[in-house]
């Protein structure tokens, strides 16, 4: 998985951005990345932020994606640019302590 | 009286005059988000709200979510309430439907059970899955934050238990479950109230399968946000990789309204999207 790997300081912000960037323009708060925590290896107590371009181009309202919105680069800029980006085994979101074995 | 509270102001006069008003008001928010919503469909839409008003399911409802036009904005609208939920991850919008990815996407409706007039003993979920897969990601149903089942669970058991889907409002011991399923794709409202013994109930294009169970479930829903397209939002093996096209919160309907309710998403889902239930 492809995203950011950051503090969960630094995760709220984004997500508090993600949100006012649609509620200062009047809209509901209909989307959002979402954020991870890392729960093994050596990012384990940091944040998975999730920023493929599949997400990124996610169609919104009217056409735009996130990245139309002049808010996308202070936000990626906030996470340390475009180029830091990382790759993430999405096994180190498991957390063993709340995984459930039941398929119920 | 209209729920969502938009007069027919905000629509063009003439042209959706003749409208349920809370069919019209929520045509107005899609064309504001952008939808070219065709004639055919504003009148599928109507239809769903005046059958339901008149079948007397509509007003059972608390949210209703119809994710099905290809974005994210208008298809987290709640076509009941007004409401928008949130999606959240990488989540395929398509005409017709929404893909989770089986890692990181859910979608929160953003109110607990309490706040929408859902209490224990008298609560219905509803999903329509137009594809499914076997995977263990697949075990989803309704989650909450952070690992415990929230309303209730609608899930849908994936390995050596495929083709079992299960309805629990939220205990175990009290659950409905329909199996021996070949697959999951249908529409699926499990059902409770405290006179009516709970009931799980999948429409398909051949009609209907029931499935009941007597026992009185006390148990007390948690109060938290019910989310779709994720079971436990701290697991990450909890989480659809189905292809999903309603769904639903509410009070508990009669089995007879669940039949009629069911009905009209397909015709809804059918004639919105050109789609065939399977």
């Amino acid at each position: 998985m492809i995203g950011f790997i950051t503090t969960p300081e630094t995760a709220a912000l984004v997500l508090d951005g993600i949100r006012a960037a649609q509620e200062s323009r009047g809209h509901d708060y209909y989307w959002t990345t979402g954020a991870e925590p890392i729960n093994s290896g050596a990012n384990k107590g940091l944040m998975f932020i999730p920023a493929s371009d599949e997400l990124l181009n996610t169609p919104l309202r009217n056409g735009l994606t996130p990245r139309d919105f002049p808010e996308f680069d202070q936000l990626v800029d906030l996470l340390g640019g475009r180029g830091e980006r990382d790759e993430n085994e999405p096994d180190s979101l498991i957390n063993l302590d709340e995984e459930i074995g039941d398929d119920n | 009286m209209p729920k969502l509270g938009l007069g027919l102001g905000v629509v063009g006069v003439g042209t959706v005059s003749s409208l349920d008003p809370d069919a019209a008001a929520y045509i107005a928010l899609l064309e504001g988000d952008g939808v070219s919503v065709s004639g055919a469909q504003k009148s599928a839409i109507d239809a769903f709200y005046t059958t339901g008003k008149d079948e007397g399911w509509y007003s059972k409802l608390k949210r209703f979510y119809f994710p099905v036009w290809n974005a994210a904005a208008p298809s987290a609208r709640c076509l009941v309430s007004g409401t928008s939920g949130t999606f959240s991850g990488t989540i395929g919008h398509n005409s017709g439907f929404v893909t989770g990815n089986g890692t990181n996407t859910h979608f929160d409706t953003g109110a607990t059970p309490s706040a929408m007039g859902i209490p224990t003993g008298d609560a219905l979920l509803l999903r329509g899955i137009h594809l499914d897969n076997n995977s263990v990601h697949d075990a989803c149903g309704v989650a909450a934050t952070p690992s415990t089942q929230s309303l209730g669970m609608l899930n849908f058991a994936v390995g050596g238990n495929f083709g079992t889907s299960y309805f629990r409002q939220p205990s175990s011991a009290a659950g409905a479950q329909i199996t021996g399923q070949a697959n999951y794709r249908g529409i699926y409202i499990g059902s409770c109230t405290a006179t009516n013994s709970r009931f799980l109930l999948k429409r398909t294009t051949s009609g209907t399968t029931v499935v009941s169970n007597s026992a009185t479930d006390s148990t007390a829903i948690y109060d938290q946000n019910p989310h779709f397209l994720a079971r436990r939002l701290a697991t990450v093996s909890n989480r659809t990789k189905g292809s999903e096209f309603a769904w639903g919160l509410g009070n508990g309907l009669t089995q007879a309204q669940a039949e009629d309710c069911s009905l009209a998403i397909k015709t809804l889902w059918e004639t919105v999207t050109g789609l065939t239930l399977a």
